[in-house]
């Protein structure tokens, strides 16, 4: 297991592929320190703005040490439908099973490169987002809330949140093995599916008056993950339920993409 | 059971609508060059991949040293395949693909180096495949295959697109894997290429074995004796050619194909008529018509 996991990281670090990862990392990161440090201010600055209902001094915190998770979990998960799909779109699938014939060995060395570069990009995030963070509250003279358990749990849970998407993104690409259908299946699924998937049943909802309909989006992939990164849950939902209904989701992907990988014909 | 002989019995592939390989059975030899022949669509590359594990076969087997490639625990040191020159990460350079590959076979990365330079890559290590000539990535592909010091090589028409100095280097490097007691298995569509560097042929087509056997016995068996012979004076010539069994055929250039009659006559019978010869040189049988004989109407798109 090693050996697959020594060659599946040399390849992450023998292309492009890492360092545009990086650049979105601390490029998609610096941005959302910028925004959430302007609503922050905003907030924390009421006389600057009337009717914007107000927020929590412990919320702002916590959205300010976890900058840069919305689109970095978006680039997590690209990564590991990349990592998968990179065999088949540059056909090196073929070189790959010749040095490893055991199929499970090398997805099982893909998970755990991938779990990696999650935990990777979420310990890149956490750098930039908190001493900045700190350093604006600080400057905005307000508590920084660093010892709270809640904001320390959010920090925690946004790590989480990393590496289930890295596995979610191998899952859908294990799945899937079409590069541009996984990409676009798993952007989909993560920014707008969400709310057309919520709209449409909220309306069915309303209809066929089921209103177990309503409750269904939170076990979507990207409603489990807004629970999982609520420490206190979301919706009247463990923080942890959504954790494992996310991982659900990437380990069924998997195991379906590994049963199929093996069966099929590489050629 | 000989150690890295290949063995394929009954095997077949059936795809959805087409038979790509039919109850094929040969073997191949340690320590000769094999050449794997046959049209374009023949099902050599099937084949190749049901041997390597890659494909699933409909039915039948195949192994190598007695164990089905997905078994082997060190594939990489038992077996070393090339399969085509377009599977590299166009963005990854040569050095760093053959070591993800040394990593995943457990081997040294000392290894890639030694078989970059055993191909002649070296000054190329470091480039990205995408600048690599066609030439250069069927090197690359062998560098791949010779990772592990295996004692099975397989490859897939590795003298596609290599130019006539590199044909020669792959005939010399695949006789050298021979003379060291290897087993060599490629495959090519080419008669010629496989006239060049085999000891013994398996011609397929359609997915079923034509023929196996030595390169040598197969023109040898053709049986045919043909002489050609060129002199200014050609009537005369043909006037002493009268033997029961003789046929000659005045070729383009004014030369005469002279069949059923073996060189020596030939030159005597020129000597009686009292002709110049300006050249007298028995034909071998030509491997290309032997195969455009066994394989015709059997080739093309299925």
């Amino acid at each position: 297991m090693n050996r697959i996991i020594r060659s599946e990281w040399l390849k992450v670090r023998s292309t492009n592929l890492w360092w545009l990862m990086l650049i979105g990392v601390l490029a998609f990161t610096a941005i959302a320190i910028a925004f959430n440090m302007l609503t922050g201010y905003v907030e924390l600055n009421p006389g600057t703005n009337q009717g914007v209902p107000d927020v929590s001094p412990e919320s702002i915190a916590t959205n300010l040490y976890t900058s840069g998770q919305y689109f970095g979990t978006l680039l997590a998960m690209v990564f590991g439908i990349l990592i998968f799909t990179n065999e088949f779109f540059h056909q090196t699938a073929t070189a790959t099973f010749l040095a490893t014939p055991k199929r499970t060995r090398v997805i099982a060395g893909k998970l755990i490169v991938a779990v990696i570069v999650g935990v990777i990009i979420a310990l890149i995030t956490t750098v930039l987002a908190v001493p900045s963070g700190l350093g604006f509250l600080a400057s905005q003279h307000v508590d920084t809330f660093l010892g709270n358990g809640d904001v320390l749990k959010s920090i925690g849970l946004n790590w989480l949140a990393f590496a289930i998407w890295a596995v979610f993104g191998l899952g859908l690409g294990a799945l899937l093995r079409s590069q541009i259908l996984a990409v676009i299946i798993g952007l989909v699924a993560m920014l707008i599916g969400q709310t057309v998937i919520q709209i449409g049943l909220g309306l069915m909802a309303h209809y066929f008056h089921a209103d177990w309909l309503n409750k269904v989006p939170n076990w979507l992939p990207s409603g489990a993950s807004t629970i999982m990164t609520s420490p206190g849950g979301a919706n009247g939902i463990a923080w942890w339920a959504g954790a494992l209904a996310l991982l659900a989701y990437g380990v069924v992907a998997a195991v379906i993409g590994t049963v199929i990988t093996r069966r099929r014909d590489i050629s | 059971m000989a150690d890295g002989q290949i063995v394929v019995s009954g095997l077949t592939k059936q795809f959805r609508r087409v038979r790509a390989v039919d109850n094929l059975s040969f073997t191949v030899e340690p320590g000769r060059v094999t050449g794997f022949l046959g049209p374009n669509g023949a099902g050599k590359t099937t084949t190749l991949r049901m041997l390597l594990g890659l494909v699933a076969p409909t039915a039948g087997n195949a192994t190598i040293g007695g164990q089905h490639y997905a078994d082997l625990p060190d594939s990489l040191r038992v077996v070393g395949a090339g399969l085509e020159a377009a599977s590299f990460h166009k963005g990854r350079t040569g050095r760093d693909h053959l070591r993800v590959l040394c990593a995943a076979g457990g081997l040294p990365y000392q290894r890639a180096d030694e078989a970059l330079e055993m191909v002649g890559l070296t000054p190329a290590a470091k480039r990205k495949v995408k600048g690599y000539s066609l030439g250069m990535k069927q090197r690359l592909g062998i560098a791949a295959g010779m990772l592990g010091d295996p004692a099975v090589l397989i490859f897939d028409e590795p003298a596609n697109g290599l130019d006539p100095e590199g044909i020669r280097w792959m005939r010399d490097l695949l006789s050298g894997f021979a003379k060291q007691g290897r087993t060599v298995l490629v495959s090519s569509h080419l008669l010629s290429e496989v006239q060049l560097f085999a000891d013994d042929v398996v011609i397929i087509a359609a997915g079923k074995l034509i023929r196996q056997g030595r390169v040598s016995e197969l023109t040898d068996a053709d049986g045919m004796q043909r002489v050609r012979v060129r002199t200014p004076e050609p009537q005369k010539l043909l006037a002493e050619l009268k033997a029961p069994g003789t046929a000659v055929q005045t070729e383009d250039d004014g030369a005469l194909l002279v069949t059923g009659i073996p060189a020596a006559a030939v030159g005597h019978a020129a000597l009686v008529a009292g002709v110049e010869l300006h050249e007298l040189s028995p034909q071998r049988a030509d491997l290309e018509r032997i195969f455009l004989e066994l394989t015709s109407g059997k080739a093309g798109i299925r």
